[in-house]
């Protein structure tokens, strides 16, 4: 390894702490909404991290990173996924919220929610109902057609729909 | 929104949503133990692999021309020993960083925190080897060797502190740490193991212990100890078998091809 290499390796660039202050909450939040468990947020974003800092190069300053970071945090998602105990469909049960805390019920329900959903419409409904994506973003994000993007949005809403009222009646949404 | 036949949401449903977006309050111990991980597996020589394969739904955007940021541009001109000083002590700052946030922030009965640490590779430093001149602080082993006794009994659990104040320890293991690491990195490897050897005596299992025998037997190596140094090794193997600071543990020659 060349000095220069080493340097690099060793000294975080200021680009990268940058981008890290300013997006790591919002990271972490999708990467939440995409059923990664509190347990294992650190571990995954992490790993994320330094995906990222790897290919810190690529992230074009003069377009937002929200986008670009988001790929990351669903292919993490879905890589997360793949393990079948990591699928398990429920909410941890230590991150459940203080009862005064209405944002945070709220944070549980949803997430409780979504864990019901498929993975592909559940990624759907986060991006455009969660984190304000437009349809042909996340079509090119998700390398999905545009009509499917369509088509999965409408169909999560309905689930998304179906599983909270299935939730309010075990009582778990009350 | 109306887009292509896309209901509106409910109200219900869409006031959940947005309170949602509210739920995820900033937790500056967890971003500080994720970025002082980061910095360690980047000063390991790249990482963990990128989480997991390359068998992703999707791949992050394609790159964009201009080559990868760095810092590598502006301080090319430092020397080489300089750089290693800086290396070690990003790795080394990392793994207390690290660990100390990571402790604080996660059951003791979790799982290691980084699963794929056999796909890092081998370290890009050379920790045995003193800078020859260092920015940093040399912080005298006398402050650890001259450490108060370890209390016998409470001393064999690490657990020499007081009741409810775990955060003072930690913050007191992370000084004696520090000043291991300021000494090996000025060059004065035998304070370093005096240092450790201080920190042992007080704190034996320690919350930091495992990144303590990561700077002892650095440091026994700059001292010519390698005897001893890697029979701390093969007990560091079996007591943190899954450590992410194995690859910092590969004798200096096994550096040397890091591609």
């Amino acid at each position: 390894m060349t000095t220069t290499e080493e340097v690099r390796h060793a000294v975080l660039s200021s680009a990268f702490r940058s981008l890290f202050e300013s997006e790591f909450g919002n990271v972490c939040r999708s990467l939440r909404r995409l059923g990664v468990h509190e347990a294992d947020l650190a571990d995954v974003a992490q790993e994320l991290f330094v995906a990222v800092h790897r290919r810190i190069g690529e992230l074009d300053p003069a377009r937002p990173p929200r986008p670009w970071l988001f790929s990351f945090s669903l292919r993490f998602a879905a890589n997360y996924r793949r393990l079948a105990r990591n699928r398990a469909p429920h909410v941890d049960a230590d991150v459940r919220a203080d009862p005064a805390d209405a944002n945070g019920e709220a944070r549980d329900l949803v997430l409780r929610v979504l864990a019901d959903l498929d993975f592909d419409r559940r990624t759907v409904l986060v991006m455009h109902d969660l984190e304000g994506f437009g349809a042909p973003e996340i079509a090119e994000i998700t390398k999905a057609p545009l009509n499917t993007v369509y088509s999965r949005l409408r169909l999560a809403r309905e689930d998304f729909r179906e599983a909270a009222k299935r939730l309010e009646g075990k009582g778990v949404a009350s | 929104m109306s887009e292509r036949g896309v209901e509106a949401l409910p109200p219900e449903i869409a006031e959940v949503l947005e309170r949602e977006k509210l739920g995820y309050p900033e937790d500056g111990e967890l971003k500080a133990a994720v970025l002082g991980k980061v910095e360690m597996a980047v000063a390991l020589g790249g990482g963990a692999g990128g989480g997991g394969g390359g068998k992703g739904d999707v791949s992050p955007p394609a790159p964009v021309g201009a080559g990868s940021a760095g810092a590598g541009g502006a301080t090319v001109v430092l020397g080489a020993r300089a750089v290693t000083a800086i290396a070690v002590g990003t790795f080394l700052a990392g793994a207390v960083v690290g660990g100390l946030a990571m402790r604080r922030a996660t059951p003791l009965e979790r799982r290691p925190i980084v699963t794929s640490s056999p796909s890092i590779p081998n370290a890009p430093v050379e920790p045995s080897a003193p800078a020859a001149s260092s920015a940093v602080a040399v912080v005298s082993a006398a402050s650890a060797t001259s450490l108060p006794p370890v209390a016998p009994a409470a001393s064999v659990t690490g657990s020499a502190k007081p009741v409810g104040d775990p955060r003072g320890d930690l913050t007191r293991e992370r000084e004696v740490l520090d000043a291991a690491r300021a000494s090996l990195t000025s060059g004065d490897p035998a304070a370093a193991v005096a240092t450790v050897e201080g920190h042992q005596r007080r704190w034996p299992n320690g919350q930091l212990a495992e990144e303590r025998e990561v700077v002892w037997i650095h440091a026994l190596r700059a001292v010519g100890q390698n005897a001893e140094a890697e029979g701390k090794v093969a007990a560091f193997r079996r007591a943190f078998p899954r450590s992410v600071l194995l690859p910092a543990l590969d004798p200096p020659e096994r550096k040397g091809g890091v591609p």
